[in-house]
């Protein structure tokens, strides 16, 4: 995972690199007041495929369509960020990754970060090319409840539930480490560093030898420990984009 | 009077958020409030519409009124404890 996390030097120098797409993930009216210059807006709830209460992934076609209108192709390198300590901009990155997406990152610091030092900002939509996007499912990078019941009892996986302490005391996934995602996140930064995070996550029992699968409530904060995960160089990570929504659902799903 | 028709101190419009945004930010508005004061949201997330009511009333607020304001967008009504 090099260079998966950029800093605001490196977003400054890079963002006219030919083949680099800057995307912001903030609300349409957000994004319009000021954003980096060059960036294109993606609304998170373009990123997601509502049913219910339920979010999932988009269907891929859907998903191709958003890259495509702003300019995205197969190897663009898509640079994201977002206000909401990353909670967005990771969301989508994972999309991206399980729809076979290679060239990414993530500024590593909150928007308002980037706005309080007073950097450069541009109002309006940059003009882009339409591009085309073939979508290459990674499936191993998505668990589905079917998925998450198979393992239950594989001492081969560990379950990481991201939501607060609060939520997981009132009924969680059997046997699943309680890793609240803010526990993942710097004073100044969007995580600790590598380091830290395989500290914190061999404290919970979560360690390299096993598949880890994250959920939360909606696959937003567990796509932020997804992203911790493969920094810490976790080879088998998974997310469970439905969660802990569609599992406390379920009246034959068995809870703790 | 409905309440639906009670007026509202403050409003709180979370468009475009998503979890776990629109209830930690209603978590602080209300905070922020008197008891007995009243925060209108608005949101275009429907697990919002269920997982706002739920959180809140877990801290012993009022949730007065949940409804469509309009197509999409969901109206809930919460007094402050």
């Amino acid at each position: 995972m090099e260079n998966f996390l950029v800093d605001i030097p490196w977003v400054l120098q890079h963002r006219g690199d030919p083949g680099l797409r800057l995307v912001d993930l903030r609300r349409p009216a957000d994004y319009l007041g000021g954003h980096i210059p060059g960036a294109v807006n993606i609304p998170i709830g373009e990123v997601l495929h509502i049913t219910g209460q339920v979010a999932h992934v988009p269907p891929a076609e859907r998903f191709a369509a958003t890259l495509g209108a702003r300019g995205i192709s197969n190897d663009t390198h898509v640079v994201a960020y977002d206000d909401r300590y990353g909670t967005y901009a990771c969301r989508f990155l994972y999309t991206l990754d399980l729809y076979g997406h290679t060239r990414m990152s993530m500024l590593g610091v909150n928007f308002d970060r980037y706005q309080g030092e007073g950097h450069p900002l541009e109002t309006g939509t940059p003009a882009v090319p339409r591009s085309t996007y073939t979508p290459r499912t990674q499936a191993d990078r998505l668990a589905t409840k079917a998925d998450v019941l198979d393992r239950l009892k594989d001492p081969g996986t560990r379950l990481v539930d991201t939501r607060s302490p609060q939520e997981f005391m009132m009924g969680h996934i059997p046997g699943a480490a309680s890793l609240p995602w803010m526990s993942l996140i710097a004073p100044d930064r969007l995580y600790r560093s590598p380091e830290e995070l395989r500290a914190l996550l061999r404290e919970k029992g979560v360690t390299p030898d096993r598949e880890v699968i994250c959920y939360c409530n909606m696959g937003m904060t567990s796509s932020h420990t997804y992203w911790a995960l493969r920094q810490a160089g976790y080879p088998r990570v998974r997310m469970y984009p439905e969660s802990y929504t569609e599992w406390g659902m379920d009246p034959t799903t068995p809870k703790e | 009077m409905t309440e639906t028709a009670v007026q509202p101190h403050k409003k709180l419009d979370l468009s475009g958020e998503v979890c776990p945004w629109p209830v930690i930010f209603t978590q602080k508005e209300v905070k922020k409030m008197a008891p007995g004061e009243v925060l209108e949201v608005l949101t275009d997330n429907l697990p919002s519409v269920t997982n706002i009511p739920d959180a809140l009333a877990k801290e012993g607020h009022q949730v007065l009124a949940t409804g469509e304001a309009s197509p999409g967008v969901y109206r809930i009504l919460i007094r402050k404890k």
